[in-house]
């Protein structure tokens, strides 16, 4: 994992204007600019919405989950969040800072 | 005043003439034909249904004749026309009356937005809602006929109306739609049911509707508060099955299993949310009816 990678920025698209409910920990996300509805897991709820309020870091975003989740913050932690962030970026929910 | 006061000669002139003007759930109809298995239809399922007079308001114009043409003679016809359009193509003559009953599903559902409307059967008992969204083949309709039968009110075995300003479900008691094998099991397990003319060689193999019970259409102004979400799926000798289903998983599943989410945007969303909220969730799997209808009449509502 490349330095770069690590310090690559992430946002909310501009215009994605979200409702969500949660049930038993899990997400259903309502994007109003598409009309699509999505489920998410815990950990792809917790970062769709520290991202709605600040543009993060993939490292940083990555302690930040760690930290909700007591999770050690290793590359298997590291895989997950970027197939989320992967995940949410082909959904256009968020893209490069 | 109900159809079934209307003599059959009545009932039939009135079809071939400015047509049968009726009630179902809150939907108006004006449905003209002249072809025989409509009127015959009618007259054993229909019979129930308040008749609406002249002056009232009119949801949906119906016409289901046999098209013009050479073919009337060797391969006879039934087209389906609405509000003067004819939106699919014409189907065998001997699925008249089938074609009558998805015809109106197809005008609710894409028409009725200012109710949510997923494919789902909704049936209520003691004031609690229960819908049971489910591809077809699950065994839905016959677990919803087995169920009407026993005590259950039936609310659609095909739509689920759901009131956008208060989450209330909406009563829209129509003919049940049997498929195949399922038409044999409910006549033997329901012998009181009335099921009408059988459909043979339809796109879903052959089809009969049994008739509303009779207390679902007297009581279908009466809404109902969804209480259960019940995912049914019948399986040949397997052992019945009740296990709790995401919350999540069943928000999305309506959504896209909903006929008018997307052209309802957000308000959609907070109905089908509402839904969520309020139901216990649950993947149903079962073999026999006697067993399903036991465990639907000890359901415990949610906390």
């Amino acid at each position: 994992m490349s330095l770069n990678h690590l310090k690559q920025c992430w946002r909310i698209t501009s215009g994605f204007s979200p409702e969500w409910r949660e049930w038993e920990g899990e997400m259903v996300v309502y994007d109003s600019y598409s009309g699509d509805t999505h489920a998410f897991d815990a950990v792809t709820a917790f970062v769709l919405q520290t991202l709605s309020t600040q543009s993060q870091d993939t490292e940083t975003l990555m302690k930040q989950v760690a930290g909700q989740f007591d999770l050690p913050p290793d590359a298997e932690l590291l895989a997950y969040l970027e197939k989320v962030l992967n995940q949410l970026s082909s959904l256009r929910i968020v893209i490069p800072a | 005043m109900n159809i079934s006061t209307l003599s059959k000669t009545t009932l039939e002139q009135r079809l071939k003439n400015g047509g049968l003007l009726f009630r179902t759930g809150p939907i108006t109809i004006r449905l003209q034909s002249s072809i025989a298995a409509i009127a015959e239809g009618l007259h054993l399922l229909y019979g129930e249904y308040t008749l609406v007079d002249e002056d009232e308001f009119i949801d949906f114009h119906v016409r289901f004749e046999p098209p013009r043409g050479l073919r009337r003679w060797y391969r006879p016809q039934v087209e389906f026309e609405f509000d003067g359009h004819r939106p699919f193509k014409p189907l065998p003559y001997n699925q008249a009356f089938a074609m009558f009953e998805w015809a109106l599903n197809w005008c609710v559902a894409n028409h009725y937005h200012h109710y949510l409307i997923i494919h789902a059967a909704v049936i209520e008992k003691d004031g609690r809602g229960l819908i049971m969204p489910a591809p077809p083949g699950s065994g839905k309709s016959t677990l919803c006929a087995a169920l009407v039968n026993r005590g259950w009110r039936l609310f659609s075995d095909e739509l689920a109306l759901i009131s956008l300003t208060d989450g209330m479900l909406v009563p829209l008691p129509r003919p049940v739609g049997l498929k195949n094998e399922s038409i044999d099991i409910i006549a033997e397990f329901a012998p009181q049911a009335v099921i009408g003319h059988k459909a043979i060689d339809t796109a879903k193999g052959t089809v009969a509707h049994m008739k509303a019970p009779t207390t679902s259409i007297q009581r279908s102004a009466e809404l109902a508060p969804p209480a259960w979400l019940i995912f049914p799926k019948y399986e040949k000798n397997s052992d019945m099955s009740l296990v709790p289903h995401s919350k999540a998983h069943a928000c999305v599943y309506l959504a896209e299993n909903s006929f008018n989410y997307n052209v309802l945007g957000v308000d959609g969303f907070r109905a089908v949310s509402k839904v969520i909220d309020q139901c216990a969730c649950y993947d149903f799997t079962y073999s026999c009816l006697d067993e399903a209808v036991d465990l639907f009449d000890s359901l415990e509502p949610p906390g």
